[in-house]
């Protein structure tokens, strides 16, 4: 415990700049994340998410990349893609070409009962993606998640170093005590201490989770260009009779995958696409337990002759990354949990919004004065 | 562990216990167990509504 006036000085100072520094940012993320939390309900309720019923025969994928050859017939897929939550429907990810920006795709929905077109959707487009644009990279795309991600440090540092003030502010006070005889001052004090020791774990929790989320794409094409690389090095390059003999159909390659793999395909990366090579289908399966369902089993198939290449267990730090999203997202226990998710951000909200009200009416005034009173005379 | 310090952080302990338990038996336990982390998520969920809804409350200023 700081017992020192002049470290207590100091990491008042830590607090307040780092809290300055990134309290308008967290307050963004906290706004647009609310309604980020019930995507999949909101999805609902608008039409976005399509209702199909009774999974039983499923067509084949290749049929539906052949509809979307007469569907949009400049278009190339370049990623197939299944929500366990609605196995009924494949979405299939198109692009310009290729080797276009993911990102920048339409999202093609199809039927896995009959083959149906569902209808489509430009990735990013409504008031959805407004706000998820909005909260993962301020509209500056890998340069804004980056700067979120140092953002979320900072208030990081600011949740550490609240911590450090707490105890000599609210010593010889019960847990919580707000003192609403004392002025606003004393009231929005005590509201901000309480609330911050209420929320710290799952401020910091999802603070933290959401650092490491900031790092998916650096970590991920880290994984490509260095254990995806080694291990296709050794499937020799294709001669142009094996090209002219064209792709093996996905759906082949899904049934050699599930020898390997058992559980449910996820999502597959087309040949030529920036996330796989020229010349491999990528397939990641997802287990059936609570955990192994949030980590990824990749299995590399060639996409030409239909071979297994490889089937590797996917490194520490990328199921770091993927056992940390559900931790941000709070979308792995039910609908009344989200709810406690929601009302956990807003409380966040007021946490921030109290420590900018704090700031404003102190501003200009000594620290001493101020921060040294509860000190000297614990009410 | 000082008296002082103990009634400090008790109550953070207590929250901080519950948070943590409720986020993490959710993730690894399946959804049969989903109340465990509601309950926990729920326990200063409910303490940071009813500060800010009830204000009043908690406005006895102690000095103990």
């Amino acid at each position: 415990m700081i017992r020192s006036g002049t470290t207590l000085r100091r990491w008042y100072q830590v607090h307040k700049w780092t809290s300055l520094i990134s309290t308008l940012f967290v307050l963004i993320a906290c706004v647009t994340g609310l309604p980020l939390i019930f995507h999949a309900e909101i999805d609902q309720l608008t039409g976005s998410a399509v209702e199909v019923t009774e999974p039983e025969s499923r067509p084949t994928v290749n049929s539906m990349v052949t509809a979307v050859g007469t569907l949009r017939p400049s278009a190339a897929v370049q990623m197939l893609y299944i929500d366990p939550s609605q196995p009924e429907i494949a979405n299939l990810l198109v692009g310009e070409s290729l080797d276009a920006p993911l990102e920048a795709g339409e999202q093609l929905q199809f039927s896995q009962i009959d083959g149906t077109f569902l209808g489509g959707e430009q990735l990013g487009a409504g008031v959805m993606g407004f706000i998820t644009r909005l909260h993962v990279e301020l509209f500056a795309g890998m340069p804004g998640t980056l700067f979120l991600g140092v953002m979320s440090m900072v208030f990081l540092v600011s949740l550490i170093s609240g911590v450090l003030l707490y105890a000599p502010f609210m010593r010889n006070r019960s847990f919580a005590v707000v003192r609403t005889d004392r002025g606003q001052q004393t009231r929005w004090f005590d509201l901000h201490n309480a609330l911050g020791m209420v929320l710290l774990v799952w401020v910091l929790v999802v603070s933290a989770t959401g650092v490491i989320n900031t790092w998916a794409s650096p970590l991920i094409q880290f994984w490509q260009i260095s254990e995806m690389q080694t291990l296709i090095a050794d499937d020799p390059p294709l001669s142009e009779i094996q090209r002219a003999a064209g792709l093996t159909p996905i759906d082949e390659a899904i049934e050699k995958a599930r020898q390997v793999r058992p559980g449910e395909l996820f999502f597959g990366v087309f040949p030529g696409t920036e996330l796989s090579s020229d010349r491999h289908y990528l397939l990641f399966f997802i287990g059936n337990e609570p955990l192994s369902s949030r980590l990824f089993l990749p299995v590399i198939i060639n996409a030409y002759s239909g071979a297994v290449v490889a089937a590797p267990d996917m490194p520490w730090y990328i199921n770091t990354l993927l056992l940390s999203q559900p931790l941000h997202f709070g979308d792995y226990g039910g609908l009344l949990f989200k709810i406690m998710w929601a009302l956990l951000d807003v409380g966040t909200i007021v946490l921030l919004w109290s420590g900018l009200v704090l700031w404003w009416r102190k501003r200009g005034k000594s620290v001493d004065i101020e921060w040294r009173e509860p000190l000297a005379s614990p009410a | 562990m000082s008296g002082t310090l103990s009634r400090l952080w008790m109550g953070p302990l207590v929250i901080a216990v519950a948070s943590l338990g409720g986020l993490v038996t959710a993730l690894v336990a399946d959804g049969a167990a989903d109340w465990i982390g509601v309950v926990g998520l729920a326990i200063p969920a409910l303490y940071a509504l009813g500060l800010w809804l009830l204000p009043g409350r908690f406005a006895t200023t102690q000095n103990d």
